[in-house]
């Protein structure tokens, strides 16, 4: 192993040693350990919304079968950005406070559809990452019982865009909720939790679709991601895994285009690891006579 | 409540627990092992590029059967599910190997100086190394005693097998990891 001679010069019994010394004091990286935390909370939260569908006493056809892929997606939401951490919270507060007002409403409860700022669907064209620039919670919002002590500080959420769409933002809490506010909230979230639910079917499309090696359908779901949601929950794990993709499909160039303008634009995604990676790979292709 | 649990695939005991109850348990989960976890994923081959995601799956699937895992039972099950996770993840890796390759820690290195930093590098890819001309057997039994300095008790108990097994596979797992490290450094001489 090149580098390691000197590593090999020391005595087998102390080398031994400190190679299991170094291995001992090997600890997990922070953000791992506090994107386990809101993941884990997300996927109790999955719990709870399963228990909460009794409360809210609809939608209980959504759930069928989605519940693990919502708290799925739900936590990449969450560690990627503020607003996985807003549907949460409405969650957590009509789970566990069905009498305090929910008072939320989500961004994923607004359609995006018709964005005049949607950017062209074919991934040949260099297309630039649509990034949704995600506002920090409002220092007036309600904190969340459980999910927020987890949650990744407002500071870290990505702020960078790269088309000028309109902010996710969350609206101020009701001073004096009612009933119809209640159910509107309802509705909201049930509303969010359907487009949410269709944002993580696609994804999840996708990710089947790079682990068997199949680029083009990769790129296929991701096309009609970026299609229907120019401004989604999930858009960070769509850039990844649209890098992924790209770069499986063979436009190592473009790959690497887009690799460059993910770690620039959210430099404190969890996925920044992995798309250095691929990164990596793809100058290492492009030196190469 | 008990209608959508029965229709579901797999419906979650912890369901009925109230999500504070979940949440809570959840987060001491992490809190307790999530280096051990961690250490563990990577000293099974899994790359530190993608040592997040694996532990990530680990805590997930124990956030969701949460209400099967025995208090005090935390870390069997966790093992279990590295394990899972890890062959999982080694047999897709295998296939863009190309595409993942390890890349410097995120965190933990401001404290570090390049030096420290290299040689920690340099340390860890050589047992890796070294850890992987083991068979898995032994390697999960070297890794839980010299890296997590586990007792063989504890290892038994954890892994499922007994105290013997756990001691005769340490013994030619051990010399194992010597008999490489001979090699290596005859190689490097």
């Amino acid at each position: 192993m090149p580098g390691s001679d000197a590593l090999l010069d020391k005595p087998s019994a102390e080398l031994t040693e400190l190679l299991l010394r170094v291995a001992r004091a090997d600890a997990a990286p922070r953000e791992a350990r506090e994107r386990a935390l809101q993941n884990v909370a997300a996927a109790a939260l999955g719990l709870g919304v399963l228990s909460g569908t009794a409360v809210l006493g609809s939608r209980a056809s959504l759930l069928k079968g989605t519940s693990w892929l919502v708290a799925k997606w739900l936590a990449a939401g969450m560690s990627t950005g503020l607003l996985g951490l807003t549907v949460a919270q409405g969650v957590v507060q009509l789970v566990a406070e069905p009498a305090a007002p929910p008072a939320l409403s989500t961004a994923t409860s607004t359609p995006a559809r018709a964005n005049p700022h949607s950017v062209p669907l074919a991934p040949e064209s260099a297309a630039p990452l649509v990034v949704a620039q995600l506002s920090p919670a409002t220092p007036a919002a309600t904190p969340a019982q459980s999910v927020a002590s987890s949650a990744r500080a407002p500071s870290s959420a990505p702020a960078l865009a790269m088309a000028p769409v309109a902010p996710i933002a969350r609206e101020p809490k009701s001073p004096s909720p009612t009933s119809s506010a209640r159910t509107e909230a309802t509705s909201a979230l049930a509303n969010s939790k359907s487009s949410l639910t269709r944002e993580l079917t696609l994804l999840e499309q996708a990710r089947s679709a790079l682990a068997q090696r199949a680029a083009g359908g990769a790129l296929q779901a991701l096309d009609q991601y970026r299609s229907e949601f120019p401004r989604g929950a999930l858009q960070v794990e769509a850039a990844a895994l649209r890098v992924e993709a790209v770069g499986q499909s063979g436009d190592r160039a473009l790959a690497q285009r887009l690799a460059l303008a993910f770690l620039a634009n959210f430099p404190t995604s969890a996925r920044c690891a992995r798309v250095r990676a691929y990164s990596e790979v793809f100058v290492g292709d492009a030196q190469k006579p | 409540m008990s209608d959508l649990s029965l229709a579901l695939d797999s419906p979650p005991a912890g369901a009925r627990d109230s999500v504070g109850n979940s949440d809570t348990r959840a987060r001491a989960l992490v809190n307790d092992h999530f280096d051990f976890v961690w250490r563990l994923l990577r000293r099974l081959g899994i790359p530190e590029a993608d040592a997040d995601d694996a532990a990530q799956q680990v805590f997930i699937v124990g956030t969701r059967r949460l209400a099967d895992i025995l208090l005090g039972n935390e870390r069997t099950f966790l093992y279990g599910a590295a394990l899972r996770v890890a062959s999982t993840m080694r047999r897709n890796s295998a296939r863009r190997a190309r595409f993942i390759r390890s890349v410097p820690a995120e965190s933990d290195t401001s404290l570090r100086t390049p030096h420290d930093e290299l040689e920690r590098h340099l340390a860890l890819a050589l047992l890796d190394q070294l850890l992987s001309s083991l068979d898995d057997d032994q390697r999960a039994i070297f890794v839980l005693c010299e890296i997590e300095e586990l007792t063989a008790p504890q290892v038994a108990a954890i892994v499922n097998i007994p105290v013997g097994t756990v001691a005769s596979r340490l013994r030619r797992a051990r010399h194992s990891f010597g008999a490489e490290l001979k090699r290596l450094k005859a190689q490097g001489t």
